[in-house]
């Protein structure tokens, strides 16, 4: 039976990063991951924005390590060669009555140590951001966005690399305290690792419950939101909220992307299956409202794709009202909890997997004792790079054709994507990391290439790629009547 | 690039007719194809009826491209698949990448003839979760026609465009079984004749006036809920039910790929999804022409060949230093019709005018006015939204008002 020092239940952003914390120790640490890909819950499902901190309650674990926890995300992101762009905030009043919201918030943000925050007034907001009418904004600078997928394959990436297990497609199904172990039943076999760490996301409730390590009320809330094109005219440049609607939450917001396309939502609706990532005709109807509202230059039909997450929320009541649940467990021995990460999750990762960091080196003695793996930087992208760089890239035979034509992915990049230490090869994991797919004509041109380049590279029949993970095959097998004798999907006509 | 000098982009049967009508004029043609074989959809397209005008005979899509091939044989046209243009500049520029690496041309003209995408089913407000099974028509008919595969075993089509109606028919022809064409309007979208023929003759019931409001099932789809709309085009609740299906075919619309055009300065025209043209099929991007799909969605090959033809002709002029100075006089498609093209007429020059009705109509007249003058008008027996019509215009030399194209029913 393998043992390990730790074993981290869930491959998000919060698990990733306390794995790569342990690489700096001799801990032997293992992520289980029951996807088939890192980041598929929460940690894939957001606008990928860093909050400040104006929009937490001062004096809660949330504020602290939001402001903790952004501050320190420059510094990774620049070291894990991941984008981070501030583009910046404006929270905007559309009528008089919604000015006490603005200084509220402000004297948050303030009361949380922001200093570069202020009310700007209607010319100001014009000036700022033309695409929104207001009264006045809140505007803080800071806010800034990055790719949470690439983030996670980065972070992961470097916690391999310091020799950290990573096993995707592997659900922990029982944990059990043997002795000063707990057994770990996960992907049809049993470890052992002395600490347990609970990041399991929407899950983490009920990994809790299974180590017996405490119950939580889970009442999982899922975001919906609509993904606009990259040409979509007069849509905004930073990110813009409305002022908090009263039932709680941070409202139908807009977000720019890494990409350069623009996120609107997400919607708030509490379900019972916290992993019911389906949208739903009548919310996706009243993003488009709100985003109108918000933003009058905003058409419907810019809008290519659409997308949910959900949030772990533990106990309902006021949106946002109840606080992180970051504790070794008082009724489980070596068991951390991570529990309840929602908003601002992305944003205080560093600082939650830190915090937990603390606990288990408490608890195992762990002393840091080398530095973090160094990766190597990411190569550029193709569509981004100038005409040296795309020469430079040309020269590789890969790197010279191009499979998704929305967005100008080589078949280099698409190569890259499959073989990328985490290791996952599915349409859904190919997009996450390349961007192949998540163009204008969503996928339609490039799923048919993408598909054969994942069977010749992993080496598996068209029947078995899958569209993200088991069970979600693409194709079933040849056609009964092939066009072509040999050789499917190199040669063609003439 | 020397003088006269035409870059065609896109392969498919607008790019091959613009190249080879260009190479007749003397130009000197590189067309660039981003896949490996030239073609464009027809490439997918195995069933036939295409080149009845071009040709006078009904051939399958490969067949059709056979002959266009054969029409460029001995023209001096370079040809470079795998390769792609990446963007266009005014100038006009292009920059490209493909086995001879990454270059920057600079052209003496560019057709731009790139072909439509379908509009996607992430577009639209459809519930449920996204699993696989979900195909647009035309990538299922190159899973199956192209690469061999096997989409499905039981499939659903929501739409009932050309692409979706043959490949209902292709896909019974797999050994799969097509449930049903859903379609939102109270018409079949796509031609008469396809519905006969690959809908009527195989049994495959079509439900007009219905939508798919859900899909169901997360790894692979197991279903979709169906239900009917009313004449707002709203679900009518209780008229749900659930089709078992492991496959959604997607056919609700081609939009044209002119992406390449955003970085000229030459401007779309919203409701044609084209870019603006005069009747030389130049955009408002000097040297920069378009046609074919990528100027408006086409119902025949044929027709987007012509209009290569035209493009190809007026590129080459321009490649060769004739670029007159006319009187451009707009045009203004009048209520009944979603758009006319070209939106701007070069004064002295006849014209095909292409347009759409935005409603089916019954012996409609389609006359086209200036300052009271009839400069010409047509009688149809019927005109469907679906079909796209056109209307021969002698060149005008006089001075004045814009041109007015109008519809008017019963017949005039």
């Amino acid at each position: 039976m393998r043992e390990y020092d730790v074993a981290v239940i869930g491959a998000g952003v919060v698990g990733l990063l306390v794995a790569r914390e342990l690489t700096r120790t001799r801990a032997r640490v293992v992520v289980l991951e029951k996807e088939h890909d890192v980041a598929r819950g929460a940690s894939g499902r957001n606008s990928g924005v860093v909050h400040p901190g104006f929009s937490v309650k001062p004096d809660t674990l949330k504020a602290r390590l939001n402001v903790e926890g952004s501050r320190a995300l420059p510094s990774l992101c620049a070291r894990l060669d991941v984008p981070y762009r501030e583009v910046g905030t404006i929270v905007v009043a559309r009528a008089d009555d919604e000015l006490d919201e603005l200084t509220s918030m402000e004297a948050d943000g303030r009361a949380n140590g922001l200093e570069r925050l202020g009310i700007v007034d209607a010319v100001t907001l014009a000036r700022l951001e033309p695409a929104v009418p207001g009264v006045a904004a809140l505007h803080s600078p800071e806010g800034a966005i990055v790719d949470p997928h690439l983030l996670c394959y980065r972070i992961a990436a470097s916690a391999i690399e310091g020799g950290c297990e990573l096993r995707l497609a592997t659900e922990v199904t029982s944990l059990s305290r043997s002795g000063s172990w707990w057994e770990v039943d996960a992907g049809g076999e049993r470890i052992r690792a002395r600490v347990v760490v609970n990041a399991a996301g929407v899950r983490a409730p009920e990994v809790s419950a299974m180590a017996g390590a405490g119950t939580f009320e889970s009442h999982p809330c899922r975001g919906e939101y609509l993904i606009l094109e990259k040409r979509a005219e007069g849509v905004p440049r930073m990110m813009v909220y409305p002022v908090p609607p009263k039932a709680g939450g941070l409202g139908v917001h807009f977000t720019p992307t890494i990409a350069g396309n623009t996120l609107v939502g997400p919607s708030a609706e509490f379900i019972d299956d916290g992993e019911d990532y389906s949208t739903s005709a009548p919310v996706l109807r009243m993003l488009a409202e709100e985003a109108r509202d918000l933003c009058p230059a905003f058409d419907a039909s810019d809008v290519i794709a659409t997308m949910a997450g959900v949030r772990s929320k533990i106990g309902r009541g006021a949106y946002g009202s109840v606080d992180f649940v970051m504790e070794a467990s008082p009724s489980a021995e070596c068991f951390v909890n991570l529990v309840g990460i929602e908003s601002p999750g992305l944003s205080a990762s560093p600082a939650i997997a830190k915090a937990a960091f603390g606990m288990l080196a408490e608890m195992l003695g762990l002393r840091e004792e080398r530095p973090f793996a160094s990766l190597p930087p990411l190569p550029p992208r193709f569509a981004e790079a100038d005409d040296e760089t795309r020469e430079r890239l040309a020269a590789d035979p890969d790197g010279r054709r191009i499979v998704c034509r929305c967005e100008h992915v080589t078949q280099a990049e698409v190569l890259a994507a499959l073989r990328d230490p985490v290791g996952a090869a599915s349409l859904a994991a190919v997009k996450a990391r390349c961007r192949a797919g998540t163009g204008r004509c969503g996928g339609s041109f490039c799923g048919p290439r993408v598909l054969s380049l994942i069977e010749h590279e992993a080496g598996v029949r068209a029947e078995d790629v899958t569209l993200k993970g088991t069970g979600s095959r693409v194709v079933f097998g040849p056609a009964k009547s092939l066009w072509y004798a040999s050789d499917r999907g190199q040669e063609g006509c003439a | 690039m020397s003088a006269g000098t035409v870059l065609v982009v896109g392969g498919g049967p607008a790019g091959l007719a613009a190249a080879a009508e260009a190479a007749r004029e003397g130009a000197r043609v590189t067309l660039v194809e981003r896949d490996t074989v030239l073609g464009g959809i027809l490439g997918q397209c195995v069933h036939d009826g295409f080149g009845i005008e071009m040709f006078g005979e009904a051939l399958t899509g490969p067949e059709y491209v056979d002959r266009m091939l054969d029409d460029l044989e001995g023209l001096d046209v370079r040809f470079m698949v795998d390769t792609m243009v990446l963007d266009l500049g005014d100038g006009p520029v292009a920059r490209i990448v493909g086995p001879e690496g990454y270059e920057v041309l600079r052209p003496e003209a560019v057709i731009v003839a790139t072909g439509c995408r379908e509009k996607s089913f992430g577009s639209l407000a459809v519930s449920g979760s996204r699993p696989a099974g979900i195909f647009t028509a035309g990538t299922a008919q190159r899973l199956v026609n192209v690469e061999g595969l096997t989409v499905g075993q039981r499939a659903v089509i929501l739409g009932s465009g050309d692409v979706g109606l043959i490949m209902a028919r292709r896909l019974v022809l797999e050994g799969a079984q097509v449930e049903c064409v859903v379609e939102r309007m109270p018409y079949p979208g796509g031609l008469p004749r396809n519905v006969s023929q690959c809908l009527n003759d195989f049994q495959i019931p079509l439900l007009l006036e219905h939508t798919v409001t859900q899909v169901l099932g997360r790894a692979r789809l197991e279903g979709v809920v169906i239900a009917e709309v009313d004449s707002r085009g709203e679900a009518v609740a209780g008229s749900e039910r659930v089709v078992a299906c492991d496959t959604l075919l997607v056919s609700v619309g081609l939009i044209p790929e002119n992406e390449l055009l955003g970085g000229t300065s030459a401007v779309l025209d919203r409701a044609s999804r084209g870019p603006v043209v005069d009747q030389m099929l130049m955009t408002l991007s000097p040297g920069v022409f378009s046609c074919g799909n990528s100027l408006q969605v086409h119902d025949l090959a044929d027709w987007a060949g012509r209009e290569g033809q035209t493009a190809g002709r007026a590129a080459a002029a321009w490649a060769r230093g004739e670029q007159e100075g006319c009187e451009r006089v707009p045009v203004m498609a009048c209520a009944g019709l979603r758009y006319v093209a070209p939106q701007v007429l070069l004064a002295g020059l006849p014209a095909t005018l292409r347009f759409r009705v935005t409603e089916p109509f019954r012996r409609p007249c389609v006359s086209v006015k200036r300052d009271g003058m009839v400069l010409a008008e047509l009688r149809f027996d019927h005109l469907a939204p679906s079909e796209l019509a056109s209307l021969e215009v002698p060149g005008f030399e006089v001075s004045g008002g814009p041109v007015e194209v109008c519809v008017d029913a019963p017949a005039c």
